[in-house]
């Protein structure tokens, strides 16, 4: 019996064994294969878009169809920060203060509902913010502006600061703002100096993740700033954006044009490649902190 | 508690009311005053927006006329016909630009009364990849119809050999692509279709989207160019400028009179002989009787205000189209596109004496004149 026993055990491990294995293998596969697309894409893209970049593509405004490679798309980088930029100013006092809001005097029905928009907003299709701002704002002011491209962007990018943020403030212990209170300090002392500061990398982190997506929005702003083929600094004229320029140049019959949207798009990743890999280091260390 | 809570709600308005106001305060000081009283009028910036078709050229000509009037910077955008009439009506550009004349209630929703004038000609061709099948196959109206319509499924059919006498025809499906996207050049191609075979007017009609009896879609000429390259026994329809720059083979079309015509700078520039003033609703070139002309020909045209708002603008404006419409014709066969003939061109310069501010008419600078 003893010795049947003794057989039987390594049989039963041998078949969990092999399940487990099986099962690692599997997720390590599906972990794999969820790479691939990034992977393929930035190489893709690298190898498309290198041959763009020059000199004149990130100093020069756009030559003619006749010689485009005379010319750059310069006006489309100075736009994009313009855009992103103004609405990153808009959108990280709103975000941030929701956030505090609702996680250090959010109950009730108004932090639902307020809750429930952030929710909706995140998931609207872009191009109904940018539907939106071009009817209440564009068509009253009589132009196409920065102003209203980085307003639509607003709308898509509170709401991923807000939600985010909050869940980083919620992180922050308890144990700390008791201690704070306890020694005395004021309510928005204690939100100011401890909360806050606390979650300081967390905040920014989602700030980051809110203007990588802010970057590569096409369609809101397309119906807002429109594009322009010149440099603009005026927040109230038509302003062009790097994600523009891809549409537009992707789409043209002259050849040469092609490679310059490839150069935009391996510069708009690279961009949003890095903001997400800074936020990702970030929210490491924040983690480790609060850990 | 309580108090703390509004204290809170005050610093949120008030951030956001500073960074609102930090953005709109920095507009000031990027506006040249006038410049009326300098010698050469040099232009001043403003911003168009329309039609996809005339977008190189557009571009071109912008870039050029800077030379000409140096502070002309006139900003151009491609965002499609329907959307530059949307936003010319809504006066949130400063001119629009649109493949097709305006219909009757885009007319009647306009602000105020304008001037559609023509600027370049371009022609939608039939295209297509078969191997072994050179560029020139040559068909006639009802046989593009009857691939259209699938009628006619093979490369070898007796429709296409009747016509090709000495062409090696192979038995190969045909396989149709078709715009996916409301498209002026889909308004062209489905017009004239119309107006060559009475089955297709009855079943499909004329539209910038159509309900297609078979074939697969393509999103823009770039989808449709796309499309037709990966597939064996293709055939589709692009505007001249893609067609070119596809290298795909491009069929030769039959005109009314019994010749057939192979699209091409002058063959479409031709066409546009038989242009009638004032445009209107129903103004098209297809079919042109002019000798040479190709038959799926077509214009584009910029809408301008006839009652300027803005003095330099306007004369901007009017100096653009002047220079654009004399000088700036010898670059659009550069780019495929087909110049206008040149009794067009004056009559074109007549439709812009329309165009006003104040009520007088402006006049073109001496300087696009010279």
């Amino acid at each position: 019996m003893i010795v049947a026993e003794g057989r039987a055990r390594p049989w039963v491990s041998g078949a969990r064994k092999w399940q487990d294995r099986g099962f690692t293998i599997f997720m390590w596969a599906c972990a794999t294969v969820a790479m691939v697309p990034l992977v393929l894409i930035t190489l893709y893209v690298a190898t498309r878009g290198y041959h763009a970049l020059s000199i004149n593509f990130f100093t020069k405004e756009p030559a003619g169809p006749l010689d485009p490679t005379a010319g750059g798309i310069l006006q489309s980088f100075i736009g994009s920060a313009l855009i992103v930029g103004m609405a990153t100013m808009f959108s990280v006092p709103l975000g941030v203060f929701a956030a505090v809001y609702l996680s250090e005097y959010g109950r009730g029905w108004f932090a639902s509902a307020m809750r429930l928009i952030a929710e909706v907003l995140l998931s609207t299709p872009s191009i109904v913010a940018g539907a939106f701002i071009w009817s209440v704002v564009v068509v009253a002011m009589g132009s196409f502006s920065a102003v209203a491209g980085a307003l639509s962007l607003t709308v898509l990018m509170w709401p991923v600061i807000a939600r985010a943020t909050e869940e980083v403030l919620r992180l922050v212990p308890q144990d700390l703002r008791e201690g704070a209170l306890a020694l005395g300090l004021p309510r928005w002392k204690v939100i100011l100096r401890v909360v806050v500061p606390t979650a300081g990398a967390g905040t920014i982190t989602s700030i980051m993740l809110a203007v990588a997506r802010g970057l590569g929005e096409t369609a809101p702003i397309l119906l807002t700033a429109l594009g322009n083929d010149f440099i603009n600094t005026n927040p109230l004229q038509p302003t062009d954006a790097v994600p523009l320029r891809i549409y537009d140049y992707a789409r043209t019959s002259v050849e040469p044009l092609h490679v310059f949207a490839w150069g935009g798009a391996l510069i708009l990743l690279a961009a949003v490649l890095v903001l997400s890999i800074a936020a990702r280091v970030l929210s490491t260390r924040q983690q480790k902190r609060i850990a | 508690m309580r108090k703390r809570d509004w204290r809170l709600g005050a610093l949120v308005i008030f951030v956001a009311l500073a960074a609102l106001a930090a953005a709109c305060s920095s507009k000031s000081g990027s506006n040249n005053g006038g410049g009326s009283n300098a010698p050469a009028f040099q232009g001043t910036s403003m911003n168009g927006a329309g039609a996809t078709f005339p977008d190189p050229i557009y571009e071109q000509w912008f870039q050029d006329f800077q030379t000409v009037e140096s502070n002309a910077k006139i900003n151009y955008q491609a965002i499609g016909s329907g959307g530059g009439v949307t936003q010319f009506s809504a006066r949130t550009v400063d001119f629009g630009a649109s493949d097709a004349p305006l219909q009757s209630d885009e007319t009647s929703a306009l602000p105020g009364g304008a001037v559609e004038i023509p600027t370049v000609l371009g022609g939608v061709v039939v295209t297509y990849k078969v191997s072994g099948l050179e560029t020139g196959l040559k068909l006639d109206g009802r046989t593009v119809a009857d691939m259209f319509l699938g009628k006619v499924n093979k490369w070898n059919d007796q429709e296409i050999a009747s016509q090709n006498p000495g062409v090696k025809l192979p038995d190969e499906q045909i396989a149709v692509v078709h715009r996916s996207d409301e498209s002026g050049t889909t308004f062209v191609f489905t017009s004239w279709l119309s107006s060559q075979s009475p089955e297709w007017q009855q079943k499909v009609g004329a539209d910038k989207a159509v309900q297609w009896p078979v074939g697969t879609g393509g999103d823009g000429n770039d989808g449709v160019a796309a499309g037709i390259t990966q597939t064996e026994g293709a055939v589709g329809y692009l505007s001249y400028d893609f067609a070119v720059s596809s290298h795909l083979g491009i069929a030769q079309i039959k005109r009314n009179d019994g010749t057939y015509v192979t699209p091409s700078v002058d063959s479409i520039s031709a066409a546009g002989g038989i242009l009638k003033f004032p445009i209107s609703p129903d103004t098209n070139i297809l079919n042109s009787s002019a000798a040479g002309a190709y038959p799926i020909s077509s214009t584009t045209y910029l809408l301008i205000y006839t009652d300027q708002k803005d003095k330099d603008k306007g004369q901007t404006l009017v100096d653009f189209v002047y220079w654009a419409l004399t000088k700036g014709q010898d670059t659009a066969s550069k780019l495929n596109y087909a110049p206008l003939p040149g009794t067009i061109r004056a009559q074109a310069l007549t439709q812009l004496s329309q165009v006003g501010y104040q009520g007088k008419t402006i006049e073109p600078s001496p300087g696009v004149k010279a």
